[in-house]
């Protein structure tokens, strides 16, 4: 009996001991994956090595018409022959798919706001926001409009089924490390997936909301001063347009009404405006000045950092096309690139397309709001949101004819710079086929055709440089601009009021453009675009103009341009900030008050080459002097009781330094006495020196701008295991080289034309968005050094055989 | 008697090459103890061994091949200094899951045998 007992308590005991390994390995918890899955090494993380770098030489692929070949290069950048629209655009969604599945899917569920199924209730909040700012609205009415056009409903098509011919013949075992983690699969591809990603794109270089802050600027301190301290056109600007272009129309704009808005509400936060705005620089240089007597096109475009890289470089052969350049995982085409005639570069145009209106509705129940004396009904949009591990959750959106109203009054929006209560109107929202516009481009091969392209694009509005090897340059600042009153859409609108609605559009023929000018180069970087001359009114959010006026002195000063004197340009980092400020502020300083540690950073400042370079000094002791300096001269003059107001810009503070030394914001309101430029000057001077010795201790090579401010490269679910974290970069925001915390250019392009074309290219990351790949951020050390890689323009499979190229041949059915 | 477990290990690694299952480590040294252990020790020893052994193998020869960049990746995200320190993990996970499966696989024979007595 005793025996009987004690083998069933062993056994009872190591059952549940199994059990219990078995239920601590299968199941996730918390963060962490299932680890029994996860550390399996015949389908878990081990799966996820580099056997996605080895190429198959044949693949079958049914979906096709005809056989393709893809030519892989040494830096796995794929070159797709095709001998059909339809076969080379499933090829490169196949592609796509093959190297970036989980970033593309990843991305597109963010979008939708669909992130709570896969990363659970954290996530709700921002699923919120993305449904009711109306996301899948968007590209609802962007995908209906690109159904239309038969060109581009067959490219997405095939795009699509290229994408999930990859994902039926996924194995379990090689699914993305991404998958593995946060344990879910991908769902098939569909072209509104490619829509939602267009919008994505609209929103983070379109959504620039600064309306709480201007409305609440205007009631605090009135519009005057507030348009001094947050003016639209930025002091010293040069626009893109070279001032003196003369416009020979005057339209009829639309009137503005008499009796200004006050919004009843505006909510608490709302007030942080960055230093730095996704921006770019881009320019082409005409033939008269460069040294091959063809045109030169340049493009590096700034935006935040991400691994996977959020471009893919690749080169299209088809039919009537041969295109290469950066293309979006996501998206058919090529967004910056080239061909053999011509090329092309974006930058962010900045210009507001997106207003808010604040709504009055007729009771609780949100049926009917006013407009223009009447009630008028609202139409609603019901989301699911779907919650790993929990109940799902139905939310409401109301619509107005503005657009949706993102947060009701009584809600805290969970994009602090939404106001609430207001309905949005973007030019998002509307109808467009950028894929149309970008597809165009791709084919372009002279200026005629440029313009038949740029006139289809919307949303997000760009300033698009060209140049083709007959030897045009050119540069529109393209988009669907609405024709305003004098300030309208800079503070929130009465959205029971039409005269604040939006009145037509201004004329694609009327928008800002230069055209092969008597400089022989054109170039922007985000500034605003034109001169006063100009007619109508443009609102925005337009950098200050260091980096485009660097750009055009440097440019101007060239005459025999060549790729690498191009390349030198772009990687430039004098910053025309610090040389126009720093001499005057140590004039300021009293130097006999400054003790010992003080007076060896004053000597370092007065010996700085006003460049940030990584591995000098003077740009960290003038970031952090510039820092306090800022903080003094302005803090008492921006807040108030219940809320404060954002610091000016650097070049607002600036022109007081420059040339308006006695000004009374350098008076500091909450002290008795009476301050000077001179005392603001040495207080953060002083505060400067013994904040930096407690951050970074005594002078040292801990100093260095590259190891103080440091670049990181973000993966996109901020698991620092899988990102680049404390690159030592040079450059800062308002160089040519623009660097900040995570910030920088995503992509660079050096497009030399003529009778053979040559491209350089680089941007920081690789191809592969694999983990476990050798290609997965091997060109992110290169770009650091600014460095570039020659491109292969290819024009038949046959070019450059026998080098270290691998061939890839995809089989139809037939 | 070293029949057994090469037999064993020879069938976690064929059903774990053609499904996706990480469970054959227990299922199969739970099987494999019905029938040979003498022990409950001999139980746990024989299913840690033959789990042990294919994941320790296996993980060693994607590490030594291609896994590499990988393992350190993922050692960094789990605040592991090594990647090959990864190795050791996953032979461990697998030496607790076999051993534990491959003693309830004594067991269960142990109370039949007893039964039947």
């Amino acid at each position: 009996m005793c025996r009987n007992f004690s083998t069933w308590l062993k056994f009872i005991i190591s059952l549940i001991l199994a059990a219990l390994a078995f239920y601590g390995l299968h199941f996730s918890h918390g963060q962490l994956p299932a680890l029994g899955n996860f550390v399996n090494p015949f389908s878990g993380f081990w799966q996820n090595n580099k056997s996605s770098d080895v190429l198959p030489q044949v693949l079958d692929l049914d979906e096709l018409r005809d056989s393709v070949v893809i030519v892989w290069d040494e830096r796995h950048v794929p070159h797709i022959f095709a001998r059909n629209d339809h076969d080379l655009y499933l090829a490169q969604g196949y592609v796509h798919a093959r190297d970036r599945l989980w970033q593309m899917e990843f991305q597109t569920h963010a979008v939708a706001g669909r992130l709570s199924e896969i990363i659970g209730p954290d996530a709700i909040e921002y699923d919120r926001c993305q449904r009711r700012t109306g996301f899948m609205y968007a590209a609802e009415n962007a995908l209906e409009a690109m159904h239309q056009d038969a060109r581009t409903r067959t490219i997405l098509e095939a795009y699509a089924a290229g994408v999930n011919a990859y994902i039926n013949t996924l194995q379990e075992k090689h699914l993305p490390l991404e998958y593995k983690l946060l344990d879910y699969r991908p769902e098939p591809w569909t072209p509104l997936k490619t829509a939602l990603l267009i919008k994505y794109m609209a929103w983070y270089l379109s959504a620039f909301i600064y309306e709480i802050p201007y409305t609440r600027a205007r009631k605090a301190i009135g519009e005057k001063t507030t348009l001094e301290l947050y003016p639209i056109i930025r002091p010293d600007n040069e626009p893109i347009v070279p001032v003196g272009t003369t416009w020979p129309f005057w339209p009829r704009l639309p009137r503005k009404p008499y009796t200004p808005f006050s919004p009843r509400m505006i909510s608490a936060s709302g007030a942080e405006r960055k230093e730095y705005v996704p921006g770019s620089n881009n320019w082409a240089i005409s033939g008269e000045k460069t040294f091959s007597g063809h045109p030169i096109l340049c493009n590096d475009a700034h935006l935040d950092l991400q691994l996977p890289s959020l471009w893919y470089e690749n080169q299209l052969i088809g039919h009537q096309i041969n295109v290469y350049g950066a293309s979006l995982p996501g998206a058919p085409g090529v967004i910056i690139g080239f061909n053999k005639f011509v090329a092309w570069g974006l930058t962010n145009a900045g210009t507001d397309v997106m207003d808010w209106y604040e709504i009055t509705f007729k009771d609780d129940a949100k049926s009917m709001y006013r407009r223009d004396g009447k009630w008028v009904p609202t139409s609603i949009r019901i989301d699911t949101i779907r919650v790993k591990g929990e109940a799902a959750i139905v939310d409401t959106t109301y619509y107005t004819h503005h657009g949706p109203v993102v947060y009701l009054p009584e809600e805290i929006p969970y994009n602090e710079q939404i106001p609430a209560g207001c309905a949005l109107r973007w030019t998002g929202h509307d109808p467009s086929n950028e894929a149309l516009a970008i597809i165009l481009l791709n084919k372009a091969s002279n200026y005629d055709d440029y313009k038949i392209a740029v006139s289809l694009y919307d949303c997000p509005a760009q300033n698009i440089a060209f140049a083709s090897r007959d030897g045009d340059i050119v540069l529109w600042h393209c988009g669907k601009f609405p024709m305003r009153w004098a300030g309208q859409g800079l503070y929130i609108m009465d959205g029971s009021n039409s005269a604040h609605d939006w009145r037509g559009w201004i004329p694609r023929e009327h928008i800002p453009r230069v055209e092969n000018p008597l400089r022989e180069f054109v170039s922007s970087a985000n500034q605003y675009p034109v001169g006063q001359q100009y007619p109508y009114f443009l609102n925005g959010d337009y950098v200050p103009a260091e980096r485009g006026k660097r750009i055009n002195l440097l440019l101007a000063d060239i005459n025999q341009a060549t790729p690498q004197q191009m390349m030198a340009l772009q990687c430039d980092v004098h910053d025309l900030h610090a040389e126009a400020v720093v001499p005057v502020m140590l004039s300021y300083l009293d130097t006999l008050k400054l003790n010992a540690d003080e007076m060896e950073c004053y000597h370092k400042l007065t010996r700085w080459s006003y460049e940030y370079r990584a591995g000098y000094l003077g740009p960290t002791i003038f970031d952090y002097w510039w820092q306090e300096f800022c903080q003094r001269t302005w803090l008492d003059d921006i807040q108030f009781d219940t809320f404060s107001l954002p610091m000016p810009r650097r070049d607002i503070t600036r022109q007081l330094i420059v040339k308006k030394p006695e000004s009374a914001y350098f008076d500091n309101k909450q002290t008795g006495e009476k301050e000077t430029i001179d005392d603001i000057a040495l207080q953060s001077f002083k505060a400067m020196v013994s904040r930096l010795i407690e951050d970074l201790g005594q002078m040292s090579t801990d100093w260095q701008w590259g190891k103080v401010k440091g670049t990181d490269i973000i993966h996109l679910l901020k698991i620092p295991a899988l990102g680049r974290y404390r690159l030592a970069t040079d450059g800062s925001h308002a160089t040519i080289n623009v660097k900040a915390e995570a910030f920088g250019p995503s992509w660079r392009m050096i497009v030399a034309l003529g009778n053979r074309v040559q491209g350089w290219s680089i941007y920081p990351g690789g191809q592969s968005g694999h983990p476990g790949s050798a290609f997965y951020d091997n060109f992110v050390d290169d770009w650091v050094r600014g460095m570039y890689y020659e491109v292969h323009f290819l024009n038949t499979i046959h070019d450059r055989e026998g080098e270290e190229f691998t061939r890839t041949i995809l089989r139809g059915a037939s | 008697m070293i029949l057994g477990p090469i037999v064993c290990i020879i069938l976690i690694l064929l059903l774990q090459l053609i499904t996706p299952f990480w469970w054959w480590i227990m299922v199969i040294p739970f099987i494999h103890n019905v029938i040979t252990a003498t022990s409950g020790r001999d139980g746990f020893t024989r299913g840690a061994t033959c789990a042990g052994v294919v994941w320790l193998a296996a993980s060693l020869y994607l590490f030594l091949t291609s896994s590499s960049i990988i393992a350190e990746r993922v050692a960094d995200m789990f605040f592991v200094r090594f990647g090959w320190t990864l190795i050791i993990i996953t032979a461990l996970v697998a030496v607790i899951a076999g051993g534990l499966a491959g003693s309830s696989g004594y067991f269960i024979k142990a109370i039949f045998l007893q039964e039947k007595k």
